[in-house]
């Protein structure tokens, strides 16, 4: 039997790369989220487990037998975007997840142990992005793809059109959260109040969609709807699923939230440029 | 010996504010104290020396490392405690420090094992398990230690650590400072106002105004003078000595009731000579050691009347 003397230290561990860092202050994120019992979690909630429900009824009234014929119809699968209070509900879980994404940083000054940390800003922006983006791709993603299982599961769907189905909500899903989680990011980056960004976050895109409501009513032109990531998002969804009737061109109002998406990013990677670390 | 830090003609200018202008320095590893009143540019030095914020002229190096370049290699070894509160209310003590080590590069394990280390280590024991919410003052700034500790950094950076204590947190936290400058192969930059904490902790300074380097080395050389100067205190009045004095050649110069003066070339001989012939009794006589506040504001005042 050998003997050393006892070890009193030990060398720390290997650090790991910047994705691992970028992915721990998202897992933290996105669970300091379901930690708060607010209005996240009741309209996550809402949107994720009753609205895959409401295509059992509609479906159910459509056709009258809840098993048996497996009709092509794909434009069916439009129905949850018709639904106002999904918009609704989404736009709530944008403005309540993405309120406190940088500002809550902001405001408790947290900000400067992130960036004195060996992550770039970029680095900082691209997580909390993620966990913006993370909630409500859920809420925009997850009830499509649940209905479209229950539906094909009930028979109601044949294989290639629920596979179909699920590509356009992943599709109008994706891109939809990217516009909404880049718009509440900027806006978060712009104050260190967590209620006004929040404001800001629901206002603006309430706001936006009602004006060029108005405007489009008044001029009778359309095209002054593409100004508003919500008919942005209808109209790409009509398009995908083959709507008749759009006064839109899909992937014109696709390619817009695209760039709505990387605009605010960009502005919000800006305002972050600007951010004091080491404050007297 | 490698150097923890080195400045070439660092400058730094907002606008028209020039926060650093022409800094030059060379400073080993080892406790450095950097001091300087309120915009002296001690923030913006610490900026660029963890590669937030570029030069706009010069160039600064941390473990040999360029600091506009390699921010994110410099950062990995680099501890930062911030003066302002800058904790999440809605964490636990030991989550929030372990997940400062995740962001930090450190496996989740690893991390949770060294957040209870370093908490233990600053003194809070069943308390991490609480809400940082429900902490003291002194409770967060141990947080708050303890957060810059947690990665095992190479280097830690220090911003006002017993500002807003009581007596007793400032001298635990004092304690603990000087217990992690006494750790070999580790250093640290302690800035503050409170200079009485530079000298329990810091074996070197780096002093800054108006954004110029005012002095920078070890403390026991920077107090003593440098030059080997004396200071002699009597009894009563010490005038007819540095009359005496003046006659052979020494310039003393009269602050309070001391005279000080650079050490003769014979030594203290010719001093006590000086105090025979003037009738004046020295009390005491030994090399000139300043204090650290005394030292500052020796620099400082002819820097600002300039």
């Amino acid at each position: 039997m050998s003997i050393r003397p006892p070890e009193y230290d030990r060398a720390p561990p290997a650090l790991r790369p910047r994705s691992a860092r970028v992915r721990a202050i998202v897992e933290e994120g996105v669970r300091e989220r379901t930690r708060a019992l607010n209005i996240v979690l009741l309209a996550f909630i809402f949107i994720v487990v009753l609205l895959p429900l409401g295509f059992i009824f509609y479906f159910e009234a459509t056709f009258g037998s809840l098993v048996g014929s497996a009709p092509s119809r794909l434009s069916l699968l439009d129905f949850p975007f018709e639904l106002d209070f999904w918009m609704f509900f989404l736009i709530l879980l944008t403005a309540s997840v993405g309120a406190a994404s940088v500002a809550g940083d902001r405001a408790t000054r947290a900000l400067t142990l992130y960036l004195a940390r060996p992550i770039t800003r970029t680095d900082y922006l691209a997580a909390k992005t993620g966990v913006v983006g993370i909630w409500v791709g859920l809420g925009a993603i997850l009830p499509g793809l649940i209905g479209v299982v229950i539906l094909l599961a009930l028979g109601y769907l044949s294989l290639p059109v629920a596979l179909e189905g699920a590509g356009g909500y992943l599709l109008v899903g994706l891109i939809g959260t990217g516009a909404f989680t880049g718009l509440a990011i900027l806006l978060s980056s712009l104050t260190a109040r967590s209620t006004v960004a929040g404001a800001g976050i629901f206002g603006s895109l309430i706001g936006v969609h009602a004006v060029v409501a108005v405007l489009s009513g008044i001029s009778g032109q359309s095209s002054y709807l593409y100004l508003s990531p919500i008919e942005d998002v209808l109209a790409m969804a009509k398009g995908v699923f083959g709507v008749s009737g759009n006064s839109l061109d899909p992937w014109v109002a696709g390619a817009g939230m695209v760039a709505l998406a990387g605009v605010t990013l960009g502005l919000a990677h800006e305002l972050l440029r600007g951010a004091e670390v080491v404050e007297e | 010996m490698s150097l923890l830090l080195e400045t070439r003609e660092l400058s730094r200018r907002f606008g028209s504010i020039e926060a650093l202008t022409g800094v030059s320095v060379r400073v080993a590893p080892g406790a450095i104290g950097l001091i300087g009143p309120n915009g002296a540019g001690k923030t913006t030095l610490l900026r660029v020396l963890l590669g937030l914020v570029p030069a706009s002229s010069g160039s600064a190096y941390v473990f040999e490392r360029d600091a506009g370049l390699e921010g994110i290699r410099i950062r990995e070894r680099v501890g930062y405690m911030p003066e302002h509160d800058c904790l999440d209310p809605h964490m636990t003590g030991i989550g929030f420090v372990a997940y400062m080590g995740r962001v930090g590069g450190l496996p989740k394990e690893a991390a949770f094992q060294r957040a209870h280390e370093v908490l233990q280590f600053a003194g809070l024991r069943e308390e991490r398990y609480r809400l940082i919410s429900e902490y003291s003052v002194g409770m967060r700034q141990r947080v708050k230690l303890a957060q810059a500790l947690v990665h095992d950094p190479s280097l830690i950076i220090l911003d006002e650590p017993t500002a807003g204590l009581d007596p007793a947190g400032r001298d635990g936290m004092l304690t603990l400072l000087r217990t992690l400058a006494g750790r070999p192969g580790r250093s640290m930059i302690l800035s503050t106002h409170l200079l009485g904490d530079i000298e329990t902790v810091c074996d070197q300074v780096v002093m800054l105004n108006l954004g110029r380097l005012l002095a920078a080395g070890r403390l026991d050389e920077l107090k003593a003078g440098g030059a080997g100067e004396l200071v002699v205190r009597t009894k009563g009045d010490p005038t007819p000595l540095v009359a005496a004095l003046e006659r052979r050649g020494i310039h003393a110069r009269l602050e309070g009731l001391e005279l000080r003066f650079p050490g003769p070339a014979g030594g203290t001989r010719s001093v006590f000579e000086a105090a025979r012939d003037s009738g004046t009794q020295i009390r005491s006589i030994g090399p000139s050691v300043r204090t650290v506040e005394e030292l500052f504001l020796k620099l400082v005042q002819p820097a600002e009347a300039s």
